[in-house]
């Protein structure tokens, strides 16, 4: 299948294979937002970027499972449909970071869901365990 | 947009799967019954807000200076070893 190109103000020229393109339904405040890349952000991070290949707009992501053990997100049958997934399977759950003068948050109350078969992807709204959507991770 | 009276007791249809009926009504506050299926998310609206603020917070334009990033480590380590960005 034909490389895609994706024209970056940060990183550039991307090219990616079709089918590493995550899908998303839009994000809340980025209702436009659908088509993502997920990118390292140095070889030894575990931060990574998902990246829009639809408007010049990024996110620093990661694994919050790393910074917080104890955290549980309770996931419903609406969070699985959002990423097309009948059951719990083959999924990831990525958290965005918010990176601000020095700080770094965690938004645990709206994890990303990605299905690796489908490669769908969703922000999904958790109901219960009242998370914080910002979780401190490096105070300033 | 469509504006519709209802009493306590009474409901609205949405769809053929989506009903909302009047609980009751007090002191300037109305409370729902929301009958949805299992798929559909149903949130208050000053919730997603809250996402939808924390999002354009945290997107990161151009000059977002990740410098800090580079310096964290995780707290625990998880067997199976960490997520592969370019999957």
């Amino acid at each position: 299948m034909e490389r895609v190109k994706i024209e970056t103000q940060r990183f550039g020229t991307l090219d990616a294979d079709p089918a590493e393109i995550l899908h998303f339904d839009g994000l809340p405040g980025f209702p436009d937002a659908r088509r993502f890349l997920l990118r390292e952000h140095d070889t030894s991070s575990v931060f990574g970027w998902l990246i829009c290949a639809d408007q010049e707009l990024a996110f620093v992501v990661t694994d919050p499972f790393q910074f917080f053990p104890a955290y549980q997100p309770e996931l419903g049958p609406h969070h699985l449909c959002a990423v097309g997934a009948s059951e719990p399977g083959p999924l990831e759950l990525l958290c965005i970071a918010d990176v601000r003068d020095g700080a770094v948050h965690l938004n645990l109350a709206a994890p990303l869901l990605i299905d690796a078969h489908t490669r769908r992807g969703a922000q999904v709204i958790l109901e219960t365990g009242n998370h914080p959507t910002r979780a401190p991770v490096r105070p300033r | 947009m469509l504006v519709l009276s209802r009493k306590p007791g009474e409901a609205i249809r949405i769809g053929g799967t989506l009903m909302v009926r009047v609980v009751s009504v007090s002191g300037g506050r109305v409370r729902l019954a929301i009958d949805a299926p299992a798929d559909v998310p149903v949130h208050r609206e000053e919730i997603i807000e809250r996402i939808a603020d924390a999002n354009q917070a945290a997107a990161c334009t151009e000059q977002t200076e990740l410098g800090a990033l580079l310096e964290i480590e995780p707290r625990s380590d998880r067997p199976g070893g960490g997520t592969r960005w370019n999957a």
